[in-house]
């Protein structure tokens, strides 16, 4: 397998005036209101904004889960939105990984089944997935877990499989969604150290979602969604 | 290990799930089993008949029959005579009880078989010696012999037209395993003609000729007389009992159809209780394609599963339906022996291909759906909800297109049986569809009552069947099918009977009836001593008497039966007719220009009022008109009736075989029958002599018996229903694990808790109970007035039966509530906060 | 996948199926065989004979026959034998089996008709085996008549001329018999009584018509030939069996010019040596009859031939008369006269010589070989 090089400093993710807005009952509300980014690699940004700023709505749309009704999201220069689903699918496949609030491993599969997922769907052969699983592992401290289930792990043993897990497939991207959301203070700022820095270890581009000013002054970068609008800087506007 | 760790998570889950699974299983496994059972009890029955028949034929290829007395032995000597390189055999045969059991004798004559049957040939000679001279010796196959527990020089007892001979057991035939002449008796013809007594007269001439031949002995032969082809006289009688089998095979299909629904409900329970996993497995980049075959896979295996139990209990249950099978067709068609049950692989194979493409088809839905969910809706559960009722105007679409269908079908169809069940099943599927759109306005109807009744907890259980749709809907629907499915069998049943009885009430108009009891002849009942109607008329309290005369003809489309009768003049309101009758009707009939038939005969032959009807008398072929079609279920063959004194003069036959005697008015019945019953003991035959009201309660018996099966098949279904809706409930309700800890957590008692999941479990069963009413209704009206009618020839009134619907509803409500048991006790034993805990 | 392997396996051995069973035949002497000889009447003494009354059937006696045999000529010199017989024989003595059916207790009756065609050097031969049931089969005195389905032996009332019509399938015989000639009646053995061995019992009663002119047609191949010739007719009835050690016999009947009649048969015992009980007649063309003794009749067979089943039989004969110092050499027409049928024998039209020069015709009966 190998890394998306980006010789050109191609930029990895471009969004280009995303607007979107919910229907509830009669009136339409604006989600989002004319949102343009870029990314080059191996940045670690923070998304920063309330509950309900649709900072999550907007962390879907650049997995190419949700669709915007105007503007344009281009992965590796590639139109995400023109792609057909089942393309869509497998880009996310290859080019994205994910970490989210609540854990979401599959609790009928081992630790390391969980982790080995997507380089399964990714097509490895089973020998490459298990000695991966193993170097991957053994990074996020869970080597001795290989055959534990979900639910045999606390909280935080649990993120970090989620973490690996959306790491072992060299994506070009990973996205958090509040991955510190369900954990105690130690805990997660435990977590948000082996995840941004094995990204930055692995030289991926991590885009975290997060209300919390703390969490997204570990980044690199800070992006403040308000009123369906992005901008620079940590500066909450309650 | 091998294999993906998709299929690995699913087939995971089933394991951890396990009294789903097993309840998945089961509901698929019933289903498999009552098809299998059915195919299974059919096709050894057929095969039976069959086989039973080639070897009885031999290598016969045509047959000399005629009417009821039987062909004249000279016209086998004047056929030797004139053609005497024709092979040709005389049979003898008739049927014969020993102990419960009905058997064919077949009498031959061993020096006549070499041509056709090996029967007798492979005795040794001293067995044919003694076959030829004795007077009472028999062969019998080695398996009946096994069977009945006989050997050679057994002493065995016959009963044979109600009266006793002895027989002694000469030899054995066939092998030991051979089950293909299970209940034949062969016999020298002599000894035939001596126990059935019936001298001087054949039953058939057998031959094998080729097609010239054939019609040069068709010029030669006498009025009276038919030539026919074995082939078409075996597929007509096999034909039948077609219609029985064919409506047994449809409801074990419905059984089937039940158990797929199962499969459906309990798939689409662990699908949605899985939306968040397959959510993170598309999210993680599995295709639509990937996560439907994942879900497949662990389905099939519950198929697979369930399949091969249930092929396993259907071959059990099989050895038990066939059984009955062979009685109702001793009962209603022709003697039949089946004692082997044919593991054919082709029911095997259709059983188990029927078993794994229903739950194919009843997993994909579910299966489909999932893909179908986007992956943010790993987060949120109202997108579910909200697309669940979106979906509603489209099932109602479908629905009503699928009822619609349904009745399009029943006209188009005309006649067909087969298009008559396609029919049903449309409207079935088109209703269950309809189902989901009914349930919410239903809910909110009851939610008021509830409330006033049950406070707050009524209203959380009325509101939560609504807001959880996606996955009530289909639980009460696959209820609404099971619960449908046993009202309208039910109600189909009840009708029947009712119908039956109030025709034999108004048929049997006489008070006291005698008859000789059924003959052992295939041809014609065996007759009253002439001397009997005399004396009996002059009996002081007799005011008339009516006699009749049971015989089968032969006529243009095969066997007839007829009945010859003479009326007294109460005799006639027995009859009932269906629609217009000729003008002047009872007086042209006492002329004998008139015909009457029933409705199965017209129906089957689609015959009208007013059409001719030529029947074959030893004179020749003479014509009839048909004055009026009367109601009849007495048989699903059809019954023709003309005056007996018309049928003495074509047919020179005085005798009759029925006698019906009609009281004055306030004689007590009593004292007559015992007198009749004295004068009756004088025959040499034994008589029966019954009371109306005997006579109606063993018909009813015969009814009951004959549909013992059809209750057996709907004990099936609603064993299949309860496994039903025990596991969708249940499934239910274990899932919203979550919900009922944060009841409990907000303040609810576990007896509170409890109080609300049996008052939802009970709801559910109750709107199902209630949709299930009309779906029944409707299967009811179809299977009464298509099936019965198209199958049978029968048209009746269907009659909605209150106590079938309170069963119906009795039972689904005590199933729901057993079911909301398991899961509210296991509730009561948790700690919230346990359950409180995310998966 | 073992459930597929194991569902294979049902299919494949229920697909088998076994192999047809062999036609199966009633056998003749199977059925003689078992026949038990209780109840029927036996030939023990002499007995008054009353024709044409004992032309007639006597169901009393297990066994019966009527058997003609004859050498005939056509117009145009083509020279035939033939054979008609008609046999009964009961399974149960008569009474014993009481029921109404006409099948019951009745006897069987067997046919034989066979045809030799000295030019075309072939022998044809036929059987019927029936029941007596509804009158398939019978004797009826007057008018006489014995039948075998559409076989026929019969008569104008009960006098001569006898008529014979048989149609077989690959011949027809209809021939016309007169009884009435200088020999007339013969009865054989003692008045009549032919005793086969030492039990007594173990005979039957037996008269013959050595010489009945015969007249009539016989169809081959679709050609019919108007013939006469002289038959032979024998009639025998009885109860009784070969003795154990008895095999078989050797049966001749010779018409001599002159107007002489010879019949003599030799019963063989395992060794082939002739029994004490062989016996014969020699009746003089005037009709006076002798009796012939075994050691008055000396017979070698003279050739051997092998028949197409493996049987052998000596087709030629000597037969010497002691007392008359005469010796007549016997000759087959046809080598192959054997009757292939459920009992298997041979049966055949012989010329007679006597020191080299044809001096006469007959029949040949070999059994038990």
């Amino acid at each position: 397998m190998k890394h998306m090089q980006n010789k050109q400093n191609k930029p990895l993710l471009v969004v280009e005036q995303l607007m979107h807005s919910y229907r509830e009952g009669g009136d339409s509300r604006p989600i989002l209101n004319g949102i343009d980014l870029q990314v080059a690699e191996y940045e670690c940004i923070a998304l920063l904004g309330r509950s309900g700023s649709g900072k999550s709505t907007l962390l879907n749309m650049l997995a190419g889960i949700d669709t915007p009704q105007e503007g344009r999201i281009q992965v590796l220069g590639q139109d995400i939105n023109a792609l057909s689903e089942r393309d869509r699918t497998l880009l996310r496949r290859r080019h994205i990984g994910f970490v989210y609030q609540f854990f979401n491993l599959i609790p009928t599969l081992t630790v390391a089944e969980n982790v080995g997922l997507p380089l399964e769907l990714n097509g490895l052969k089973e020998l490459e997935i298990s000695r991966m699983v193993g170097l991957i592992l053994s990074d996020v401290g869970l080597g001795d877990r290989w055959n534990a289930f979900p639910d045999q792990l606390s909280g935080g043993e649990q993120q970090r499989i989620a973490i690996a897990r959306a790491l072992i497939h060299n994506p070009t991207i990973v996205l958090a969604d509040e991955p510190t959301g369900n954990l105690d203070a130690e805990t997660g700022d435990q977590i948000l150290g082996i995840l941004i820095g094995l990204s930055r270890q692995l030289k991926r581009t991590l885009i975290i979602v997060t209300h919390s000013l703390e969490v997204a002054e570990r980044a690199d970068r800070i992006l403040t969604l308000s009123d369906g609008v992005l901008s620079e800087g940590g500066e909450l506007h309650w | 290990m091998v294999g993906s760790r998709l299929w690995r998570a699913g087939f995971r889950h089933q394991q951890r799930h396990v009294w789903q699974s097993i309840l998945s299983v089961l509901g698929i496994a019933l289903g498999v089993a009552v098809v299998m059972a059915v195919g299974l009890a059919n096709q050894s029955a057929s095969r039976a008949f069959e086989i039973t028949m080639e070897q009885i034929s031999g290598r016969v290829t045509h047959q000399i029959i005629a009417g009821s007395a039987g062909l004249p032995e000279q016209l086998f000597t004047d056929l030797r005579r004139q053609y005497p390189y024709l092979p040709s055999a005389p049979v003898v045969e008739g049927v014969v009880r020993i102990d419960e059991e009905q058997l064919t004798l077949l009498g031959l004559d061993p020096l006549s078989e070499r041509p056709f049957r090996n029967l007798t040939l492979n005795a040794p000679p001293r067995v044919q010696n003694q076959l030829l001279t004795s007077r009472d010796g028999l062969l019998i196959s080695t398996y009946s012999a096994q069977r009945l527990g006989l050997d050679t020089g057994s002493r065995i007892t016959l009963d044979i037209a109600g009266t006793i001979q002895e027989a002694e057991i000469l030899a054995l035939f066939g092998d030991r395993r051979e089950a293909a002449l299970d209940g034949v008796l062969v016999t020298d013809i002599a000894v035939a003609q001596t126990l059935l007594q019936q001298f001087g007269s054949l039953d058939r001439i057998d031959l094998a000729l080729d097609e010239t031949q054939a019609a040069m002995l068709r010029d030669w032969l006498p009025e009276g007389v038919r030539l026919v082809e074995t082939e078409r006289r075996t597929a007509a009688m096999a034909d039948m009992s077609q219609a029985f089998q064919t409506n047994l095979t449809a409801m074990s299909l419905l059984a089937l159809l039940v158990g797929g629904f199962l499969i459906y409900n309990t798939a689409t329970f662990s699908v949605l209780q899985r939306r968040r996993q397959f959510g993170i497995m598309r999210l993680l980049g599995a295709t639509r394609g990937e996560v439907f075959r994942a879900i497949l896979a662990e389905q099939m295996l519950i198929g697979l599963i369930g399949t091969l139990v249930g092929m396993g209990a259907g071959i059990l249950l099989a050895r038990q339906l066939l059984w009955l099978v062979t009685r109702t067709i001793n009962d209603l068609y022709f003697a039949l022996t089946v004692s082997q049950l044919e593991l054919a692989p082709q029911i095997l194979l259709t059983g188990s291909l029927l078993g794994l493409l229903t739950t194919f088809f009843a997993a994909s839905v579910p299966a489909w759906e999932a893909t179908r969910s986007s992956p943010q809706s790993v987060n949120r559960r109202s997108v579910i909800e909200r697309r669940s009722h979106r979906a509603l105007p489209w099932l109602l679409l479908i629905g009503i297109a699928g009822m619609a269908g349904g009745a399009l079908l029943v006209q188009a169809s005309e006649r067909s049986l087969l298009m008559g069940f396609a029919a049903l099943f449309c409207f079935i599927m088109g209703y269950c569809l309809l189902v989901p759109t009914l349930v919410p306005p239903l809910s909110r109807l009851l939610q008021h009552p509830l409330k006033w009744l049950f406070g707050t907890i009524g209203r959380l259980a009325s509101r939560g069947i609504d807001a959880t749709l996606s996955r009530t809907g289909p639980a009460i629907a696959a209820l609404t099918l099971a619960i449908a499915a046993t009202i309208g069998m039910g109600i189909m049943v009840e009708s029947f009977r009712d119908t039956v009885g109030q025709w034999l009430a108004q048929t049997v108009q006489g008070d006291i009836y005698v008859t000789a009891p059924h003959s052992a002849s295939k041809r014609a009942s065996a007759p009253l001593p002439d001397w009997l109607l005399e004396q009996v008329e002059a009996l002081p309290g007799v005011e008339d008497l009516s006699s009749g005369r049971h015989v089968t003809l032969e006529s243009e489309n095969g066997p007839v039966n007829l009945l010859a009768i003479g009326l007294a003049a109460r005799s006639y309101r027995g009859f009932h007719f269906k629609g217009e009758t000729l003008p002047d009707l009872w007086e042209r009939f006492a002329t004998g220009d008139l015909l009457l038939i029933s409705e199965p005969y017209a129906y089957h032959n689609r015959l009208q009022v007013g059409d001719a009807l030529p029947l074959l008398t030893p004179d020749g072929v003479v014509r009839f008109t048909i004055g009026g079609i009367f109601f009849d279920y007495g048989s699903d063959r059809g019954l023709v009736v003309m005056p007996r004194d018309r049928y003495a003069t074509l047919w020179h036959d005085k005798q009759i075989t029925t006698l019906g005697i009609y009281l004055q008015a306030g004689e007590p019945i009593e004292p007559l029958l015992t007198r009749i019953k004295q004068l009756a003991g004088q025959s040499e035959r034994p008589l029966q002599v019954r009371a109306n009201r005997e006579i109606l309660e063993q018909s009813l018996e015969i009814f009951d018996r004959t549909f013992t099966i059809t209750r057996v098949l709907r004990l099936l279904v609603i064993a299949v229903a309860f496994v039903g809706i025990v596991s969708a409930m249940m499934a239910l309700q274990l899932e919203r694990a979550r919900e009922h800890a944060i009841l409990r957590a907000t303040g609810l008692t576990p007896r509170q808790l409890l109080g609300q999941i049996s008052l939802q479990t009970l709801l559910m069963g109750l709107i199902a109970a209630l949709l299930a009413m009309p779906l029944g209704w409707l299967m009811a009206e179809i299977l009464v007035h298509v099936i019965n009618l198209r199958a049978f020839g029968w048209s009746m009134p269907s009659q909605l039966s209150p106590t079938i619907l309170l069963e119906a509803t009795g039972f689904a409500l005590i199933a729901a509530l057993l079911a909301g048991l398991y899961p509210s006790l296991r509730m009561a034993r948790t700690r919230p906060a346990l359950a409180l805990r995310e998966e | 996948m073992k459930w597929l392997c194991f569902l294979l396996l049902l299919l494949l051995l229920t697909g088998c199926t076994e192999p047809p069973a062999p036609a199966a035949k009633l056998s003749a002497t199977g059925l003689l065989s078992t026949v038990d000889q209780a109840g029927f009447a036996r030939a023990t003494a002499p007995r008054e004979f009353s024709f044409p009354r004992d032309h007639g059937g006597h169901p009393e006696y297990r066994n019966e026959w009527w058997y003609f045999t004859g050498n005939l000529q056509s117009n145009n010199g083509r020279r035939f034998g033939y054979q008609v017989t008609f046999f009964r024989f009961s399974l149960t003595p008569p009474g014993s089996v009481k029921s109404a059916s006409s099948w019951a207790g009745n006897p069987v009756w067997m046919a034989h008709v066979a045809i030799t065609d000295a030019d075309g050097q072939r022998h044809l031969a036929e059987e019927r085996l029936v029941r007596t049931g509804p009158g398939l089969a019978g004797v009826e005195t007057e008018p006489f008549r014995v039948w075998v389905e559409d076989w026929q032996l019969d008569a104008t009332g009960s006098t001569f001329p006898w008529r014979i019509n048989i149609t077989a399938r690959e011949f027809k015989i209809v021939l016309e018999l007169e009884g009435e000639s200088s020999v007339g009646v013969i009865l054989q053995g003692d008045q009549g009584l032919s005793q086969k061995s030492a039990q007594p019992g173990n005979a039957s009663y037996y008269y013959s018509y050595p010489r009945m002119h015969t007249t009539g047609n016989i169809t081959l191949d679709g050609t019919t030939f108007r013939v006469q010739g002289n038959s032979w007719f024998d009639r025998e009835w009885g109860t009784s069996a070969l003795s154990p050690d008895q095999t078989g016999w050797d049966w001749f009947s010779l018409q001599l010019s002159g107007g002489e009649n010879l019949m003599y048969y030799q019963l063989r015992d395992s060794e082939g040596e002739p029994d004490p009980f062989s016996a014969g007649t020699l009746v003089s063309a005037i009709g006076q009859s002798r009796r012939l003794t075994p050691d008055d009749v000396e017979l070698t067979a003279e050739r051997w031939w092998q028949s197409p089943t493996g049987t052998r039989y000596p087709v030629e004969w000597s037969l010497r008369i002691n007392s008359q110092n005469r010796t007549l050499q016997v000759k087959p027409v046809l080598d192959d006269q054997e009757m292939d049928l459920s009992v298997r024998y041979w049966e055949g039209a012989v010329d007679v010589y006597e020191q080299n020069r044809l001096t006469g015709r007959g029949y040949l009966e070999m059994t038990g070989y």
